[in-house]
């Protein structure tokens, strides 16, 4: 097996809150173990430039911004100014395709993007000699069709930018040499949503640092569980998206039949505020407790006695994979791909999107049955040790690298 | 920091218009224009196109 030189891109600000960004270390990690080398690529999280994370370089946007807004002008192309918002994203990947020229591609025999935006922005300015493959951790089209349906939008508006969105996810995913993705869900979404040929698409699931993972819970954490009462913790951004808002009314119905419980939330998000409103309009102060971004969440796991992930789309979030490694059994919505990691009844309870009655009678459910929570718990943490693996995650990954090499060798040949 | 005009880079673009007023940084803009694609042009003509539609 010949040793890479990867280059792991991404859209979205470095580092970042989230799943993206801890999957792409790990990777970085586990890559270099194997000889590989491997840089990154991305937005940057502070002031606005692209940057090449692990080698402090970076290239502030003001150099290409400016230029590139003077002759993308409405005057010449009045579809791109058309929107302010399109218009933002399209300069913004415009500059990042710029600056990855900046920063020179050449050496790189793999990029391994991690969303459409980079992806497509990669395909535009890398050589035919480097191999790409895509990562797709989630639908941005839905959403961002989630995010404008809440705005109050002309209809035109909204399917303008709809359309716009299903056109990046389209031609983002095609782009690559190979396309992957963690769940059958998003394989079968883009494939039939976004019109991505299937041979193209490979999928196997996320791999979990699980010594990170242990380390950390060791070190343990200040927080106890209040005396008489069991904790149902739901690690997550607070963003309308993970759906928040429905565990709390699951809440609510849940404590007019029992109080046994308390709910940590751990995160922080925008949604942070209005989410603490309602919970305190419901009455629910001293049983819903917002703890914040926090470092020690596997510490925390270890306190509590069930899961929670209300989501309205999701596709393999690593909080139900920490979860179940925690021996947690989980309860969560049937979103995306989260079915393919809880099955019913086996290592957690799956309700349907926003059916609050449902999620309530779950927790009510482990609550009251400790022999079933125990059982259900015991099987999340055997599913997570027989499917988190990140050895076995990196090693299919390199298989795919490869596969993306030899495509781009054979380009090369018949150039 | 070698400023000079943008228009010297008029053929990363599809509408080859002038801009007087448009100075750049040679050495990043330089460095940029060597290191693209041949045929890379601005916008990308496929969300271009779509977002063209009214």
């Amino acid at each position: 097996m010949a040793t890479l030189k990867v280059l792991l891109a991404c859209y979205w600000p470095l580092p970042h809150l989230g799943g993206v960004w801890p999957y792409m270390l790990q990777l970085k990690q586990q890559l270099e173990y194997r000889g590989h080398t491997v840089d990154i690529f991305g937005n940057g999280p502070d002031i606005p430039k692209y940057h090449m994370v692990n080698q402090n370089r970076g290239l502030l946007k003001d150099h290409i911004l400016p230029f590139l807004k003077v002759k993308l002008n409405n005057r010449s192309y009045p579809g791109i100014n058309s929107n302010s918002w399109l218009h933002t994203v399209e300069l913004d990947r415009y500059c990042m395709e710029l600056s990855a020229a900046y920063f020179g591609l050449d050496s790189y025999d793999v990029i391994h993007s991690q969303d459409v935006i980079s992806t497509l922005a990669m395909s535009r300015v890398k050589g035919k000699h480097t191999g790409l493959v895509a990562s797709i951790h989630g639908s941005l089209a839905r959403e961002v069709l989630y995010a404008v349906e809440k705005d109050n939008l002309e209809g035109s508006v909204r399917a303008k930018i709809s359309r716009y969105y299903r056109t990046l996810e389209h031609y983002g995913a095609v782009s690559s040499d190979i396309t992957i993705t963690s769940t059958e869900w998003m394989r079968n979404l883009l494939i039939q949503d976004f019109q991505v040929p299937a041979e193209q698409v490979v999928s196997f699931p996320y791999g979990l640092d699980t010594d990170t993972f242990y380390q950390i819970q060791a070190l343990g954490t200040e927080r106890t569980r209040p005396p008489g009462k069991k904790v149902i913790i739901c690690p997550a951004r607070l963003v309308s998206i993970k759906g928040i808002n429905f565990l709390i009314d699951a809440l609510a119905r849940l404590k007019r039949v029992r109080s046994d419980w308390v709910c940590w939330i751990v995160g922080d998000g925008d949604l942070r505020k209005p989410l603490q409103e309602q919970a305190k309009a419901l009455g629910l102060t001293q049983d819903v407790l917002f703890l914040g971004q926090r470092k020690d969440v596997p510490a925390l796991l270890t306190q509590a006695d069930i899961f929670a992930h209300p989501s309205l789309q999701d596709n393999q979030p690593f909080s139900v994979m920490e979860a179940q490694l925690a021996g947690l059994p989980c309860v969560v919505s049937n979103a995306g791909g989260l079915p393919e990691a809880v099955l019913h009844n086996v290592n957690g309870l799956v309700s349907p999107v926003g059916d609050v009655a449902t999620l309530s009678d779950h927790l009510h459910f482990l609550l009251a049955n400790d022999e079933s929570r125990q059982r259900l718990g015991q099987h999340a943490a055997e599913w997570a040790k027989e499917h988190w693996s990140l050895a076995t995650m990196t090693d299919r990954m390199v298989q795919q690298y490869e596969a993306a090499w030899n495509k781009a060798v054979w380009r090369m040949s018949h150039a | 920091m070698r400023k000079i005009i943008g228009d010297l880079y008029n053929r990363l673009f599809q509408v080859q218009a002038s801009s007087p007023g448009a100075v750049i940084d040679y050495d990043v803009w330089n460095r940029i224009n060597e290191a693209l694609p041949e045929d890379y042009i601005l916008p990308d003509p496929r969300t271009a196109a779509e977002l063209l539609k009214p």
